[in-house]
């Protein structure tokens, strides 16, 4: 297996990069989406419960072949160490909207700030390199540290996906949160 | 991974295939498995192959130390009627009536009521394997009928008991 260790963030901030997704990931990926801690908040739409790894090899595939997507594996810059993903997916060219995901994977990392980092860098990456007008989200009603985090990055709520998905016994919402390319540039 | 005071569930690996076969040719533990072996190596991957992207996941029930002990999973999912219906082996002997099964159990059902939302979880087994009756039960499953002759095994025709769980009653005993 060619090691990724090496590899170029081509996106950088203070501390964390981000650098194109690729196969050799998966075991990245197998290991943080069999992580409970990670897929609790995450709200059930995006929950494949133990995946295996030929599960995580098609998903992968599927992702990279996804061309209304682009994906990142979060670095961080001292190590090189993967430590989640993120990227654009649903991406509408004549609408020059996207839909945003950002997953630190690794739970060591979390609360310190690095995927507010990644999630600016993947915000100046649509609004900067893909000329987007519009990046939204998806989230967890309940995922405070996430919607914390969004609105820290100039996000606004804009609506409520009323009993987006079954969770812990009951119906739960998600918020949508958006962020348009004036509000990027004046924030 | 789903994790509970002597058990966990996580997703199955190729690697663990040998055992597999290990359980499935062994007579004992397969006096009341309800698919006839044995099973060899090369049926055993294909079995594996086919579960890839499906809804009908397999869980390796493993001890908190990380001991590969079992499987659980779901067999069919009728998502339109929200019902389906599961299967359990613990394929280490020397794990049985420790209570693994029923926790590696009650984890799925917490999966597939809790968060697939089902209505309805059932199963059937050999009425003579009343030690699989009696850990049904204590999951809360109820007995509904018998499927007679159901099953031909060893020569003789066997009768099947009918068992399931109900979303009110999952949501009765979680509430205890």
């Amino acid at each position: 297996m060619r090691s990724l260790r090496h590899a170029k963030a081509m996106l950088r901030s203070e501390r964390v990069g981000l650098r194109p997704l690729e196969t050799q990931d998966v075991y990245s990926l197998l290991k943080w989406f069999n992580d409970q801690r990670v897929l609790e908040d995450l709200g059930a739409e995006h929950i494949s419960f133990c995946v295996s790894l030929e599960d995580e090899k098609v998903i992968l595939e599927r992702m990279l072949r996804d061309v209304h997507a682009q994906w990142f594996i979060i670095i961080k810059l001292d190590d090189l160490e993967p430590i989640g993903i993120a990227g654009l997916t649903n991406m509408d060219e004549r609408n020059a909207s996207a839909e945003v995901r950002i997953i630190v994977g690794e739970v060591k990392e979390w609360g310190k700030g690095l995927g507010e980092e990644a999630a600016l860098l993947v915000l100046g990456y649509g609004f900067d390199s893909r000329g987007l007008h519009r990046i939204w989200l998806r989230v967890a009603e309940y995922n405070e540290r996430a919607i914390h985090l969004y609105k820290k990055c100039g996000f606004v709520e804009e609506g409520r996906s009323r009993h987006d998905h079954y969770h812990k016994g009951r119906w739960r919402d998600a918020l949508r949160m958006s962020i348009l390319d004036t509000e990027w540039r004046s924030g | 991974m789903l994790a509970g005071k002597l058990v966990r569930l996580r997703a199955p690996q190729r690697a663990d295939i040998p055992i597999f076969v290990k359980w499935f040719n062994d007579t004992e533990t397969t006096r009341f498995l309800l698919r006839p072996p044995p099973m060899g190596m090369e049926e055993e991957e294909s079995w594996y192959d086919s579960l890839v992207s499906k809804d009908t996941k397999v869980f390796c029930i493993e001890t908190l130390e990380g001991r590969l002990i079992g499987n659980v999973g779901i067999i069919h999912l009728d998502w339109a009627n929200r019902n389906a219906d599961i299967g359990v082996i613990i394929g280490e002997k020397e794990c049985w009536s420790k209570g693994y099964g029923t926790e590696a159990i009650t984890l799925l059902l917490g999966y597939m009521f809790d968060e697939l939302n089902l209505e309805r979880v059932w199963l059937y087994c050999d009425m003579e394997n009343l030690r699989a009756q009696r850990c049904y039960e204590r999951c809360g499953f109820r007995k509904e009928g018998v499927f007679r002759h159901h099953r031909l095994q060893a020569g003789r025709f066997r009768d099947d008991v009918v068992m399931s769980i109900l979303k009110q009653e999952w949501v009765e005993r979680k509430a205890h």
